[in-house]
């Protein structure tokens, strides 16, 4: 009877220490925020942006060289960083895998990602800018 | 208490005394007129050739609507002999620098230098040297159909 009290006493303390790492563990791994926003919060520089009538040679003139592209040139994709002042960054591709490259610091964490898809005749027939990060509201 | 946290506020005054914000430093030293004048051959649109460009600048980063679109991503590349593994964690991961450790590197990039496009096949084999490099511009150049230069444009990147 003794023994049976102490083994259960042993199963609580066990899930009790098991519950608490996990709690621990989980709580580094909270995903931030994601969701699209609109554009036109952002300075001036993605004003330009207007579906059905931008063309692709003038994106690639006002904003450089895309982080992506898929589908042959008709998706591109660029990788933005936005600070507290809400100014806008334009990262190159590596930045993509390497979080000690110097241009992150002194900025807040919202990456954004802009996603724009071209028609056959190379005009913009739909774009979206999908931030992530804890500042968004 | 009062005394000892007027000391430690003094010290930490002292310590960063002299430092700057190296972004802020340098994007009122690197930029587009000096990346012009300094590293890029004149571009004159409506007479310069797609061929005069490659000559100068060698093959594009990205080409875009069949060759009418040339993207040359550029950093000025200050390590020749190639960058070391410590040269690159000491200069990679500091945000703040003293004036003078600026005014040093760049001198370094203006006398040392080389221009480096960025390109699929060379971006593995200089990638601690296109992190750590101070300056990135994007050249964009549009050509008719004749190969003749129609419009560009020059967009720092960095700082």
């Amino acid at each position: 009877m003794k023994d049976t009290t102490k083994q259960k006493n042993f199963l609580v303390l066990v899930s009790a220490i098991l519950l608490f790492n996990m709690t621990l563990l989980n709580g580094g791994c909270a995903l931030p925020k994601v969701k699209p926003v609109d554009k036109t919060v952002f300075s001036d520089r993605l004003q330009f942006l207007t579906n059905g009538t931008t063309s692709r040679e003038e994106v690639l003139l006002k904003l450089g060289e895309p982080s992506g592209r898929f589908e042959g040139e008709h998706i591109l994709t660029y990788m933005l960083l936005i600070d507290g002042n809400k100014n806008l960054r334009i990262l190159p591709r590596q930045l993509a895998i390497s979080n000690i490259d110097p241009r992150l610091y002194n900025l807040n964490p919202t990456i954004c990602s802009l996603v724009l898809i071209f028609k056959n005749d190379n005009i913009l027939e739909k774009s979206e800018l999908i931030c992530s990060g804890d500042e968004l509201k | 208490m009062k005394k000892y946290s007027l000391t430690l506020f003094l010290l930490i005054i002292f310590f960063f005394y002299g430092c700057v914000n190296r972004n802020i430093y340098l994007s009122e030293r690197l930029t587009e007129s000096y990346m012009r004048s300094r590293w890029l051959p004149p571009l004159d649109a409506s007479r310069t050739t797609r061929e005069q460009v490659v000559e100068k600048l060698g093959n594009p980063s990205g080409t875009f609507e069949n060759g009418r679109i040339y993207t040359y991503r550029l950093i000025i590349n200050e390590w020749k002999e190639g960058m070391s593994d410590s040269e690159y964690l000491d200069y990679c991961c500091t945000a703040y620098y003293n004036e003078k450790t600026l005014d040093k590197r760049f001198e370094q990039i203006d006398g040392d230098g080389a221009l480096l496009v960025v390109t699929e096949e060379n971006m593995e084999k200089y990638e601690k040297e296109i992190i750590s490099s101070m300056v990135e511009f994007h050249l964009i150049l549009t050509f008719t159909a004749d190969g003749i230069l129609n419009r560009y444009s020059l967009i720092r990147v960095r700082p």
